[in-house]
């Protein structure tokens, strides 16, 4: 509780140097503009109701690139982890590409698909993928092979030991990672709405951004961390309420 | 045999396949080689600009960028994360702004970081320096909790004060965590400068990504995104993964 208090009190104190720093002429309030006029942007945001349109553009982006990414994440690490020649093949390919740096190709996507939501689903996607595609490969490597190999010797194989085998192994992992995917599939979204965009928080922080008007791009940023801290300690809760029941799991 | 040979180059041939499906889209009206380029055009621009060596500024901005904020963001982090030991206090109170430093990758800052620094060199190494902070002050502040307690307490009882663990205990474990932090920090920091180019630049490998978008020339983009790939691998494949490789040897501790 002590801590807490302690917390809170250090935030506000933050916010009041912000507030008042300009008084001392320490600097400027053109650029470091102040938490009231954030927050009375952020208000006029909400009341006009341009707000929850530009969370809802963002928000679906992330989410169909979270679903996309997703789903060619597992198939592939599926596929890999099963298939020694599959793994062989993509598997350096993959571990090459994982290393580039795959927010700066946002603009190439905006070639190819535009400047309407498609383009910020393709980075999106493309950047869950990988996370999804290394937590279910090294979830089926990982591990004792002997559920697998006691499986096989009880007949099992083909469809129905991928359905009660793999596919629960690699599902835990694919828990886990989506909890890092998601920050990251908000994030390319609106990193793509920078590049190009006609809506979305991304495009209210850009064009707050080439206004000059800090006001707005405060408002903006805070609006997107808030939205990412929140989904960031609510999946971490999850996760850990998650593990409890992987522990069940790993006694089989 | 021939079959361990096949699935030795496979790799090679699923990248072949690739261009040649891109290079068979763009040829039969599949896809537009105005917004897709060609393959061999964009061959033809990496042969020309590394020929006429015209990449090697753009290169050496987006690297010095870079250079300055991992060197910056290392020593920040380690120091923080060495306050937050040694002060519980300290870390204790600051825990909220650490998991929002952590809740997102920070290269969504980039508007920010132009706005209040300008388009130069400031504004990139800032936010390149941010992203190493963060991830080497949490690497770190993990691996210090690490260390192991029978090491510290023999060597106090030898008679050593705060100083000397520091110096002979506490650092050179640091140091295996901040190896492996650089390296998982690496690619992040190329991402934060170069999304930071196409933000807002006058150079760099982001300002020709940035410059080929504004005038749609797709060959433009991918030969940035090329030499920027070629860049980030190297650096992790030369550098960093030897050193992480016999940093590993140091973990006594």
């Amino acid at each position: 509780m002590r801590a807490l208090i302690e917390r809170l009190l250090l935030v506000v104190a933050l916010l009041l140097i912000w507030q008042f720093l300009p008084l001392t002429g320490l600097a400027d309030p053109f650029f470091i503009s102040s938490p009231a006029q954030v927050a009375d942007q952020i208000w006029q945001w909400g009341a006009g109701g341009d707000l929850l349109g530009h969370i809802l553009t963002t928000s679906g982006e992330a989410l169909a690139g979270l679903l996309i990414g997703a789903v060619f994440g597992a198939g592939f690490g599926l596929l890999c982890g099963l298939h020694p020649a599959a793994q062989k093949a993509l598997l350096p390919l993959m571990t090459v590409s994982n290393a580039l740096p795959r927010l700066a190709f946002a603009p190439l996507l905006i070639a190819w698909f535009g400047f309407g939501p498609s383009s910020k689903i393709a980075l999106s996607a493309s950047v869950v993928f990988f996370f999804i595609f290394f937590g279910v490969y090294s979830g089926l490597r990982s591990g004792s092979r002997l559920l697998v190999a006691n499986a096989r010797v009880m007949g099992g194989r083909g469809a129905a030991l991928l359905w009660h085998v793999h596919l629960p192994k690699a599902f835990l992992w694919i828990v886990a990672s989506l909890r890092l995917a998601v920050g990251y599939a908000f994030a390319a979204a609106v990193i793509g709405e920078y590049l190009g965009a006609d809506r979305g928080l991304g495009y209210l922080i850009v064009y707050g951004k080439e206004m000059l008007d800090m006001t707005q791009v405060f408002a903006g940023m805070t609006v997107v961390v808030t939205i990412v801290g929140v989904l960031d300690v609510g999946l971490r809760r999850l996760a850990r309420a998650g593990s409890r029941w992987r522990g069940l799991e790993g006694r089989l | 045999m021939v079959s361990r040979r096949l699935s030795a180059a496979s790799p090679a041939l699923v990248v072949l396949a690739l261009l040649l499906a891109w290079d068979f889209a763009t040829r039969f009206g599949l896809a537009d080689p105005r917004y897709l380029s060609r393959p061999l055009d964009v061959a033809a621009l990496v042969w020309q600009w590394t020929r006429t060596g015209y990449i090697v500024p753009r290169m050496l901005a987006t690297f010095s960028e870079v250079g300055i904020g991992y060197v910056g963001g290392t020593l920040a982090g380690m120091a923080v994360a060495f306050l937050f030991f040694f002060v519980p206090r300290v870390a204790e109170l600051c825990d909220p702004l650490v998991v929002l430093l952590n809740a997102a990758p920070r290269a969504i800052l980039a508007p920010f970081a132009v706005l209040l620094f300008g388009i130069g060199l400031g504004s990139k190494v800032a936010l390149v320096m941010l992203v190493v902070f963060a991830i080497t002050l949490l690497s770190l502040s993990t691996g210090l909790k690490e260390v192991d307690r029978t090491i510290v307490d023999n060597a106090r009882v030898m008679g050593a004060g705060r100083a000397d663990l520091t110096r002979h205990v506490y650092l050179p474990a640091a140091l295996v965590w901040v190896v492996s932090a650089m390296r998982i920090s690496i690619g992040q920091a190329f991402t934060a400068a170069i999304v930071c180019e196409l933000l807002g630049s006058t150079d760099g490998l982001g300002w020709i990504i940035a410059a080929g978008q504004s005038a749609v020339k797709p060959d433009w983009i991918m030969t940035g995104l090329f030499f920027a790939s070629v860049i980030v691998l190297l650096v992790d494949i030369v550098i960093l993964a030897p050193l992480e490789r016999r940093g590993s040897h140091w973990l006594v501790f």
